[in-house]
């Protein structure tokens, strides 16, 4: 069972560059086993934060996109055919809470509601797992926690959390980093000179400014770190700022135009 | 007054006196043309990108003699030409000549704190502060965005061979300012470029005078004419630096009498009171059985923003006409109906679904459990999808269907005997017919218009009413009147939407052309303003969708409700289908 969980340890240490008190009070917050939730855009960091997190803390992290079609089955377990007969497979929460890992529901709010109720039990101070199926009671493990990510922006208003589910967890704000911050970020993951890091910044403030005026999220980190890539591979840069960043952000084509025109007063 | 008389009486004669083979070129220059309505929302964003400021967009009025072409600023208002032309020598479009002026106007709004003075100062004085002071915001816009410098530089065209007037001089510092790799050994030139690098902090707009003056008085030393109204900067990106010669509050001074004129009144106050007519019997009739009457804002593209309580709208009692139609309706498409029912059945509301053959399910499909023990023991390679998975079919929707029921319904759908009227009619009762078997909470409104002031909307069946003879009448006695104001409608719609508990919702408009109406002659307003109603709609959980009978629509109705969400029906036969496809695709 031991190389069941294994396999979800981080040996490499992730590139993490921490841009306010998040690491220390993650930490307190793990002290504690107190569930948490990563709010802010996507491409913003919060996927690698917890990957560095339980690489920092040392413990296994098990990562669940969730979806609209993932039901209960998906995240307890379910019964599956062998020689023998049937036989009970877990789920990846089930895994984490036996074995005492991060389980990190990543999205959470893509799921179904009656599929978020089924992490309550685990969530207040009973800490257990009841599997209906199985007639069994999992009592977590100590080290096992929590976490799942959660972007308020740019779902529709159907699409929420229930208020049970979200005041069972502590919250860490996420946004995109300072620009500074974001220029050393870009640079280090893609290996371009800063001064192209800081046109790439530069770029993505700038359709930042048009979240809510046209555009339903702004350029994330991610797709800098896309871009600045393609740019690390000798792609001409502003052909590779609309390849990872202007054609994939929106389809209004006067959005585009304007966003293409943005780009080239960076990089004319 | 004379003299606007006598020059706008000279223009029409050279008009009228061009020779016929000018009008093939004009032709020809109108493919080039790029008009400031079609592109002002990406300058706008552009603007916003640049900025993280919204700025206010105008155009220029058409009456305004040509050199008052030129861009302007006026109490943070940018205004541009109405149309450009592309400049076939420098690759020049007419969207990057409005990006570049949009690009440098703002630049002024950003960095032009100061005002100057023109007290005790010449033409030519006043020309030279302008033309550093236009470097010096460029410069400074240029050190946060460097690609700009390539936009402006493209449009500056003078070489050291324009030596006559003083204007190709200041085009030729113009340049020199901007771009380091333009060669130009004038001393007077030069001396421009050394005194402005040498500036110690370009923040401070002081330089911009104290360069200027000195300029000045190098320039009149060579004793060239200078007179301000035509010794302007050529570069048609650059704005007549009015603006910065204008303190605050200060009205400004413009050359052309006509931009003061009600023409200019008329783009700030877009919609004139309608005018009044002899009100119809039957409208009084109407006017007597109206409910309730709401007041709508209404959006001003040209100003960007929305008039609050603009548009009066009132919901009114539908006439009823005889049941027959509707029952005639439903019997001659008996074919049709049948063929639906299939359609239905598959979207109606099924309790529990099982969807088995998976690889990956809730709970075991037993039956196709064993198959696999049995090919097992029997040494065959089992089936692996051997799971299932039950789905929960709720059909959690409301749907409105909104229809114009303006004039222009009565005319024939293109090559066909009927109206689109009649058209309507008949699809209103199929698809009523449809949804009332699979039990979805519907509603079918109508509505037409006549000027901001009296949008009528009848309310022809209602969501929780069932669909009996009542609604049955009003659909048989829907007639057709008066204009399209689309955006008011949609906002009350949308505020019958938000007082259904369903968890989708849906709005279909099907509509035979686009908004117009008695008092709106400007198309783009109510084009606008539809738009800016379906996104308001969007942010409320609504779901936009039109089907439109006008063949021509493609132009402005995805413009309206985005590239998806659309659909211009050609052949009309098919149309009931059609609407109940889309209906199974937007719901499933």
């Amino acid at each position: 069972m031991r190389d069941t969980i294994s396999q979800y340890r981080i040996e490499q240490k992730p590139y993490y560059r921490a841009v306010a008190k998040e690491v220390a009070v993650y930490e307190a917050a793990y002290a504690e086993r107190m569930p948490m939730m990563l709010k802010g855009p996507t491409g913003c960091g919060k996927t690698r934060f917890i990957e560095y997190m339980a690489w920092k803390l040392q413990k296994p992290l098990i990562t669940v996109a969730c979806n609209e079609d993932m039901t209960s089955s998906d995240l307890v377990g379910r019964f599956l055919l062998d020689a023998n007969g049937t036989r009970w497979q877990d789920g990846p929460l089930t895994i984490a809470a036996r074995h005492g890992a991060i389980c990190y529901l990543d999205e959470i709010v893509e799921a179904r509601q009656d599929t978020t109720v089924a992490i309550h039990p685990l969530t207040d101070n009973r800490r257990v797992l009841p599997l209906e199926k199985t007639n069994e009671l999992v009592q977590a493990h100590p080290d096992f926690q929590l976490v799942i990510s959660y972007n308020p922006g740019y779902q529709s208003v159907m699409k929420d959390l229930k208020q049970s589910t979200k005041q069972r967890f502590g919250a860490l704000n996420f946004n995109y980093p300072q620009h500074d911050i974001e220029v050393e970020i870009v640079s280090h993951e893609t290996g371009i000179s800063a001064e192209i890091a800081h046109k790439l910044v530069a770029i993505a403030e700038m359709a930042r400014h048009l979240k809510g005026h046209g555009l339903d999220e702004g350029i994330s980190t991610r797709m800098l770190i896309y871009a600045g890539t393609l740019i690390a591979k000798q792609v001409d840069p502003l052909t590779a700022c609309d390849v990872a960043l202007v054609t994939p952000i929106t389809d209004d084509p006067d959005m585009c135009d304007a966003l293409h025109a943005a780009v080239t007063s960076h990089f004319g | 007054m004379r003299a606007t008389f006598t020059r706008l009486a000279s223009g029409l004669q050279s008009h009228l006196s061009r020779p016929r083979k000018g009008t093939v070129t004009t032709l020809h220059a109108a493919r080039h043309r790029t008009r400031l309505l079609d592109v002002q929302r990406r300058i706008r964003i552009y603007l916003r990108a640049l900025w993280n400021d919204d700025f206010t967009i105008r155009q220029i009025d058409f009456f305004t003699a040509d050199e008052g072409r030129k861009p302007f600023i006026d109490k943070r208002r940018i205004y541009l030409p109405s149309a450009l032309y592309a400049d076939n020598t420098e690759h020049l479009t007419g969207l990057e000549i409005y990006r570049a002026a949009a690009a440098h106007a703002s630049a002024h709004l950003m960095y032009s704190k100061n005002h100057f003075l023109p007290k005790s100062l010449n033409h030519c004085q006043i020309a030279m502060i302008s033309a550093i002071e236009d470097a010096r915001v460029e410069a400074l816009a240029i050190r946060k965005f460097p690609g700009l410098k390539q936009l402006w530089a493209t449009q500056h065209t003078a070489t050291p061979a324009h030596d006559k007037t003083a204007s190709d001089y200041l085009d030729r510092l113009a340049r020199a300012l901007l771009d380091e790799t333009y060669q130009d050994d004038d001393p007077w030139v030069s001396q421009g470029r050394v005194l402005f690098n040498s500036a110690d902090n370009l923040e401070d707009s002081h330089i911009s005078r104290t360069i200027g003056l000195k300029l000045a008085d190098a320039f009149q030393a060579r004793r060239i004419k200078f007179n301000i109204d035509t010794d302007m900067q050529s570069a048609p990106y650059r704005d007549n630096n009015r603006f910065l010669w204008n303190r605050p509050g200060e009205a400004l001074e413009i050359i052309n009498p006509y931009l003061r004129s009600k023409n200019v009144l008329r783009t700030d106050k877009p919609i004139a009171e309608p005018k009044k007519r002899r009100v119809p019997a039957r409208e009084v009739e109407r006017d007597k059985t109206s409910h309730d009457t709401y007041l709508y804002p209404e959006w001003n593209y040209r100003s960007q923003s929305a008039d609050q309580s603009w548009v009066t709208l009132r919901e009114m009692d539908a006439a009823s006409g005889d049941l027959q139609v509707v029952e005639s309706i439903v019997a001659q498409n008996k074919h049709l109906v049948s063929r639906m029912k299939n359609l239905l059945h598959a979207i109606r509301d099924g309790a529990v679904h099982r969807i088995r053959k998976l690889e990956e399910g809730d709970d075991i499909d037993i039956n196709a459990a064993i198959r696999a023990q049995i090919d097992l023991r029997l040494g065959r390679q089992p089936d692996t999808r051997i799971m299932m998975r039950t789905v929960r079919k709720t059909r959690d929707i409301s749907v409105l269907v909104l229809l114009d029921l303006s004039r222009s319904m009565n005319n024939p759908v293109q090559g066909q005997a009927h109206t689109a009227l009649e058209l309507t009619q008949q699809v209103s009762v199929l698809f009523a017919d449809a949804i009332a078997a699979v039990g979805d909470p519907f509603a079918i409104h109508g509505f037409c218009s006549e000027s901001r002031h009296n949008v009528g909307y009848f309310r022809l069946k209602d969501f929780d009413q069932p669909y009996d003879d009542v609604p049955k009448a009003r659909l048989a006695g829907m007639t057709g009147q008066l204009g399209t104001r689309m955006g008011a409608a949609i906002r009350h719609a949308t505020y019958h939407l938000n007082n259904q508990k369903a968890s989708k919702k849906l709005l279909l408009i099907l509509s035979d052309g686009e908004p117009t109406d008695v008092d709106v002659p400007d198309k783009h307003y109510l084009r606008d303003d539809a738009k800016k109603s379906v996104e308001e709609a969007g942010h409320n959980g609504i779901h936009t969708y039109c089907i439109s009978l006008d063949p021509s629509a493609d132009k402005y109705v995805s413009r309206i409700f985005g590239a998806r969400n659309y659909m211009v029906v050609d052949h009309v036969r098919s149309l009931p289908e059609k609407m109940l496809l889309i209906y199974a695709g937007l719901t499933r």
